[in-house]
């Protein structure tokens, strides 16, 4: 229902100090935010209270919004930062140097199913799997996602790539 | 994890980038949140009438309901329909409307661009909020979105209206 009115308008009432307004922000993209949680801290109750605290922060920073990304880019990039700030260790995103070429779409020769792929994501370490989910799963453009995480772009693409070995080794794709 | 289980798929873009949580987490966040200082102020009267007109649709509509005409029921609409017929409110703002073509003359180019982006973009919402609510009739939700909508949209008349024609930017 909500994706009649406009999300500009939302925002700008929102902004304004409207919690009804901002309201129907959360319930538009509550799931995607939640989603992201629950995949980067393969937690509920810890992905439930990273939610929260990314909604809260956001209805506080909502004012200085300048909309140079979009509304859930910037939502996605304050989730980002409270997952790492809870998850309270270095993320493994040492400097590291980008393949030469990679890949856009990380695609299966053979259908497999959703329940095996998730699986298999979480067990990655945090770096790799931080950014497999926010580049291959939610499309954030490698420039975004190193915003996000804080890293360089190169050491964004060397984990993507890193990452994508290990989730064909885990879900058994290669020499299996 | 609780994403969706045995689907199966071709890549990783194909996984569900939603994931509902499993109780709705709005009340704890709506109690955390700060109220913020509006940057704006509805006159005293107009705020006054406004509630009067809610008031007003309340108790028509309670009385609707009790009565015998269900057909008026489904629109959400009467809200708008009710702020609308609320003399005061009305008055108010087809005054503002008509005095509106001649003020904006008088605006510097970008306050009046501004100001007629603002007023298309309430335009369009309330039109939506409308159509929904033709939909949903009993979300408060939405209710209470139109009744600030059309706040707003006061607001940026009343701003106007103000203005005091000698190229002063709003």
């Amino acid at each position: 229902m909500t994706d009649a009115v406009s999300e500009d308008f939302l925002i700008a009432q929102a902004a304004r100090g409207d919690q009804r307004a901002f309201e129907r922000l959360y319930r538009n993209h509550v799931d995607r935010v939640h989603g992201l949680c629950l995949r980067m801290t393969r937690n509920s109750a810890s992905a439930e209270d990273c939610t929260q605290q990314a909604f809260v922060q956001a209805w506080t920073a909502l004012p200085r919004f300048e909309r140079r990304s979009s509304f859930a880019t910037w939502l996605h990039r304050i989730t980002v930062n409270i997952v790492l700030m809870q998850r309270r260790s270095a993320i493994d995103l040492v400097c590291m140097t980008p393949p030469e070429e990679l890949e856009d779409a990380f695609t299966f020769d053979t259908p497999l199913e959703v329940a095996e792929i998730e699986a298999a994501i979480d067990t990655l370490p945090d770096g790799a799997r931080d950014v497999l989910i926010l580049s291959g799963i939610y499309g954030h453009s490698h420039g975004e996602v190193a915003r996000m995480l804080g890293v360089a772009e190169g050491t964004c693409k060397a984990q993507l790539h890193r990452a994508r070995q290990l989730l064909r080794e885990r879900l058994c794709l290669e020499a299996c | 994890m609780d994403i969706n289980e045995s689907k199966r798929i071709k890549s990783l873009g194909e996984l569900p980038q939603g994931v509902a949580p499993q109780r709705d987490l709005w009340p704890r966040i709506e109690s955390r949140l700060t109220p913020r200082r509006r940057t704006w102020a509805v006159p005293a009267s107009l705020a006054a009438g406004l509630l009067l007109a809610v008031f007003g649709f309340v108790i028509g509509h309670q009385s609707r309901e009790s009565g015998s005409s269900p057909v008026l029921r489904e629109s959400g609409a009467h809200i708008l329909a009710a702020l609308m017929t609320e003399p005061g409110y009305q008055s108010q703002r087809e005054e503002l409307l008509s005095a509106l073509p001649a003020k904006l003359e008088r605006l510097p180019p970008a306050s009046r661009q501004r100001v007629q982006d603002s007023l298309l973009a309430i335009h369009t919402a309330m039109k939506n909020i409308e159509a929904e609510l033709g939909r949903d009739s009993g979300n408060a939700l939405l209710q209470e979105l139109l009744i600030s909508t059309c706040q707003e949209e006061m607001r940026v008349l009343t701003a106007v209206g103000e203005a005091d024609g000698s190229n002063q930017e709003i």
